[in-house]
């Protein structure tokens, strides 16, 4: 009798656990919350635009010719989700000039580049994508010197 | 076939382990740079909510250790139920810790949760032995099924109809492509093919889409979890070659083995029942 109950239960219980299991894997999108490692998953949800203003540094050299800087330099990491957010928010954070100094410090002493440039770029993403567009529209909000 | 799933299946929790050390080795790099970033960039998230600031550089050094070493003893099978109780904190530490300065990565929350099914399930299970009972790899597949059920959501809660239409994934790959030009980096390989032929964007879209929503059918038997697995396969190739966007578990497969293995297990049943 104890073992037939135990045997019905069992299964019940696996069932309920499940469904626990289940909800909890969807408790983000139910509160709209979104974090690690229980997440909302809006991996490329969000509507973009075909232009975008991106948070980025720039070096330029003596004869004022705008020069890229890799990730690692720009931002000490090579990712780039993480390296453009980080970017974006130090000039959110009113931390560009700081952020420009941290950069100056990075670049290697037979760079040419004499100056670096906290900037926010307007492009067009499609001529990014065709390899078009080299560099869009400027806009600088923290300028420092190398050395 | 069945039997290299059947191979498969029961050594899954070491697959998943041997997966996230080597993972963990590669990305060492960008973890120890997490110590040079700006303490004011430190915005903790998930388990690590209450840390007021970024973690000592020996506690944050002595985690990612501690992961390697318990890593390795749980690959050799001896101790490797109490290695897996230390090494799965030290994986959800770790990489929480990644997600904690500003940008949320969704890269690992499945590796995550699969190992965290998997620890607990070798905890209750016989000792030292890490063999995943059946609920446990149902609840890695379900865990799998429902990650893409809320990310094919999650595409019509914020970028609606669009998505379908392959207006926004043409922006994502454009968007992409521009994040690493401002950054000195080469456009992915296909994102110029891509955003040349829209009508081939629309397809994919609109199969993204309605794959993630049909995540649940792939449980339903073997063949269906192939085909649906295959589909979400061919989907993080095309992400990596349009988006230079990496998802390295569901690429080498293992986020898709638990869904072929359960939904393998009931069309054995019913099989068996002829």
């Amino acid at each position: 009798m104890i073992h037939a109950s135990t045997r019905a239960w069992k299964p019940k219980r696996k069932r309920l656990m499940l469904a626990a299991f289940v909800l909890v894997l969807l408790s983000p999108a139910l509160r709209n919350v979104d974090s690690f490692p229980l997440s909302t998953q809006p991996l490329y949800a969000n509507d973009r635009a075909a232009t975008a203003r991106l948070a980025t540094v720039i070096g330029r050299d003596a004869s004022g010719a705008p020069l890229r800087l890799s990730m690692r330099i720009a931002a000490a990491t090579d990712d780039p989700l993480i390296a453009q957010s980080s970017v974006a928010r130090s000039i959110r954070d009113g931390r560009a000039t700081e952020l420009c100094r941290h950069v100056a410090k990075r670049i290697p002493l037979r760079s040419p580049m004499v100056s670096i440039e906290v900037v926010r770029e307007q492009v067009d993403v499609m001529a990014m994508a065709r390899g078009a567009e080299r560099f869009g529209t400027l806009k600088v909000v923290a300028r420092c010197d190398v050395r | 076939m069945r039997r290299a799933l059947r191979l498969c299946e029961s050594g899954f929790p070491r697959l998943v382990v041997l997966f996230a050390a080597v993972y963990a080795a590669i990305r060492l790099s960008a973890f120890r740079g997490l110590a040079d970033l700006r303490a004011s960039s430190f915005e903790p998230v998930g388990i690590l909510w209450f840390l007021g600031s970024p973690l000592p550089d020996a506690v944050w050094f002595g985690v990612l250790g501690l992961l390697f070493v318990s890593g390795l003893v749980v690959l050799t099978g001896r101790a490797a139920r109490p290695a897996m109780v230390v090494f799965t904190p030290c994986v959800l530490v770790v990489t929480t810790y990644r997600s904690s300065w500003g940008q949320l990565l969704w890269f690992e929350n499945l590796l995550v949760i699969h190992l965290i099914v998997l620890t607990v399930a070798a905890v209750t299970g016989p000792i030292d032995a890490i063999r995943p009972p059946p609920w446990a790899m149902q609840c890695c597949a379900v865990a799998t099924v429902v990650l893409y059920v809320l990310a094919g959501l999650a595409k019509l809660r914020y970028g609606g109809l669009g998505w379908i239409s392959g207006d926004v994934l043409a922006n994502h790959i454009g968007y992409s492509s521009a994040r690493l030009s401002v950054f000195g980096e080469q456009p992915p390989l296909l994102a110029s093919f891509a955003v040349n032929h829209p009508g081939a964007l629309t397809i994919a879209s609109f199969a993204t889409v309605t794959s993630e929503l049909g995540a649940p059918l792939a449980l339903l038997g073997r063949r269906l979890a192939i085909v649906w697995s295959s589909v979400m396969w061919a989907t993080h190739v095309g992400i990596a070659l349009t988006m230079a966007v990496v998802f390295p578990y569901p690429l080498v497969g293992l986020a898709f083995v638990p869904v072929v293995a359960v939904a393998g297990c009931m069309s054995l049943r019913r099989t068996g029942t002829k």
